[in-house]
């Protein structure tokens, strides 16, 4: 199960997310198919079921499991998201 | 990367069309009913964009292109999308301080509640980005301020003017600000205003029942909703000669969901208990003016008499903002108790040593009348709060030309660029140029109190630069800018050599110039056996 990290602070701006961490100075700025993904994230899932949430808005053509596992994998580097057994 | 946010003064069509943004975004019901609004009056719409950074509207101008109320070019939405982004980045860098903060007071077992921006944003707000904000406010009971402040420096806040006298602040101030090194200021308050209201307010009724929003997993105390109404009126009425659009819009915010929850009366009545009537009326009055439909207040305004006295207090307030002048006098007749009149007289009268020194004044400076303030020969408009993309506010000094006369120190090129990062620092040129009866327009400072640093550049154009570091600036004969701009650090000190690398007594050539150098060397007295210095 995956979920934001509890201390994530977001603002939308468009169709763009700016994300920061509590008591940290830096901002990230989630565009494109990572902010979709955050926003998915506003409930908890496995990304089976992040992939499941955006298939129906994806384009033809593209394999949306990979490209969540991919914004899973940066959003996780920056220690926006926390994983649950 | 982003672009930095303009700095021009946004022009009179720019500003209405935002006012009518304003007002139209603002929450609850009324901007659905609201037409289409035409910019065609604008000359340069880039100038709008301008115009909503400084007034720090960039998300209601986004939400009213997003809802088709205003078509605007798509390099000008591209180029408000990305100031916005600035905006909304420099909040959020705010809020993580705030986050952080709630954990150090927890462990001092303070309990603050927080005002303003982003408690507006949270809970006030359709969506958070429509509210932006250049610091944070936080609201806390007068035995806490000591622990608070504490807390605050245990961490690097910085505290750039000193207590006016002992124990002003937990008896009479408004707030103590503080600053962090990364230029996040906090504005720790005792109560939310100055002056006569200062003193009626209830300031306990300010902590009852509050709300709360949730930041990052830590929940976040707020003033309950009517406290949060009157302060936006508060803050607007009494905060400034005029209030800035995005007050306004708060207030509109406020007033709106106060009719559509049957609670004017409720609001009204608290403002009875602060003997604030009267800035409630005059609250609804400019939003009025600014084109709000409010029926239910309207009722009440033409219901209610407001005592002319009451104006007039409120007149004299925000002309004298939060100096010490007349309407302070008005104030300390109001306060209960004849030892209570005289320490705040006193903290008028003579303030301490330090907090002069603190503000780059001195005695005698403090009690000329008019000397800190120099309006009468400066402008100084506005300039965004600082977003991610503002390093450095950029004040320029436009060539004074007195009247058939040219002073030696004008033979550097015709314009000189300070950088000035502090409001201190702007409010030392405002003083030096009013005391050197020189006339210059400044076009740029902070905005609010949202800036803080230190002088990081000085630029003067003629090439007579030396040497300069933060802490220690050389300069030819004769460079008087860069010698201000030396002396508006309050921290720099200042080697003067002849041109030639020696350093022998300087030649004035112009009052300017007398006072700087007695300023300079007044500064560097305790180290006189620096070599040059006189």
């Amino acid at each position: 199960m995956i979920y934001r990290s509890p201390d994530a602070i977001d603002r939308s701006v468009g169709s763009e997310v700016l994300v920061i961490r509590g008591g940290e100075s830096e901002v990230h700025r989630l565009s494109g198919p990572v902010g979709l993904v955050w926003a998915a994230l506003a409930t908890p899932g496995d990304p089976a079921e992040i992939a499941d949430r955006l298939a129906e808005s994806a384009p033809d053509g593209v394999d949306v499991g990979a490209v969540v596992e991919d914004c899973i994998d940066v959003l996780d580097r920056f220690g926006l998201i926390a994983r649950r057994r | 990367m982003n672009p930095a946010v303009p700095n021009g003064r946004p022009g009179p069509a720019a500003l209405r069309v935002l006012a009518e943004v304003a007002i139209a975004t603002a929450p609850g019901p009324g901007h659905s009913a609201v037409q289409e609004i035409d910019v065609s009056e604008v000359p340069d719409q880039r100038d709008l964009v301008n115009a909503a950074a400084q007034e720090r509207l960039t998300g209601p101008l986004v939400r009213a292109v997003q809802t088709g109320l205003l078509r605007l070019d798509d390099d000008v939405v591209e180029k408000l999308v990305d100031v916005h982004v600035d905006a909304m980045a420099w909040c959020l860098r705010v809020e993580s301080r705030l986050w952080a903060i709630t954990g150090w007071l927890e462990d001092v077992d303070v309990r603050a509640l927080v005002v303003k921006g982003p408690a507006v944003a949270h809970l006030d707000e359709i969506d958070p980005s429509l509210r932006a904000f250049a610091d944070l406010d936080l609201l806390v009971q007068a035995d806490d301020l000591p622990a608070v402040l504490g807390a605050l420096a245990r961490r690097g806040a910085v505290r750039p003017f000193a207590e006016r006298r002992r124990g002003f602040d937990q008896r009479f101030a408004k707030s103590v600000t503080v600053t962090f090194p990364d230029r996040i200021e906090i504005d720790v308050h005792r109560t939310i205003c100055d002056g006569v209201h200062a003193v009626r307010l209830p300031v306990e009724r300010l902590h009852r029942s509050p709300d709360s929003f949730d930041l990052g997993g830590h929940e976040v105390l707020t003033p309950n909703r009517t406290v949060r109404t009157l302060h936006a009126a508060y803050h607007a009425v009494l905060g400034s000669p005029s209030p800035r659009l995005v007050s306004l819009r708060d207030i509109v915010g406020y007033l709106r969901s106060a009719e559509r929850e049957g609670s004017v009366e409720k609001i009204a009545t608290e403002a009875e208990r602060w003997r604030g009537t009267a800035v409630l009326a005059q609250a609804v009055r400019e939003v009025q003016a600014a084109g709000a439909s409010l029926p239910e207040w309207t009722a009440w305004l033409e219901r209610t008499t407001v005592d002319p006295e009451e104006d007039a207090v409120i007149a004299a307030q925000r002309r004298d903002g939060s100096s010490f002048r007349r309407s302070r006098i008005t104030a300390s007749r109001e306060l209960p108790s004849v030892r209570d009149r005289v320490a705040y007289l006193a903290a008028a009268a003579l303030p301490s040593t330090t907090h002069l020194r603190s503000r780059g004044r001195s005695r005698f400076g403090a009690l000329r009348p008019g000397a800190t303030t120099g309006e009468r020969s400066v402008v100084l408009p506005d300039l965004p709060p600082p977003g991610g993309g503002v390093e450095r506010v950029l004040v320029v000094l436009a060539n004074p030309t007195p009247a058939g006369h040219r002073p030696a120190w004008m033979d550097l090129a015709a314009t000189k660029t300070v950088h000035v990062v502090t409001r201190g620092e702007v409010e030392s040129l405002r003083r030096i140029l009013s005391e050197t009866g020189v006339t210059a327009t400044v076009t740029g400072t902070p905005r609010g109190r949202g800036l803080s640093g230190r002088l990081r550049e000085v630029t003067v154009a003629s090439g007579e630069v030396r040497r300069f570091t933060p802490d220690r600036v050389e300069v030819e004969t004769g460079t008087t800018w860069l010698v201000c701009a030396a002396l508006l650090t309050g921290r720099t000190r200042v080697v003067r050599r002849g041109a030639a690398g020696s350093s022998g007594p300087p030649s004035p050539r112009t009052r300017l110039d007398e006072l700087l150098w007695r300023l300079v060397r007044s500064r560097n007295r305790p180290s006189s056996s620096e070599p040059g210095l006189h």
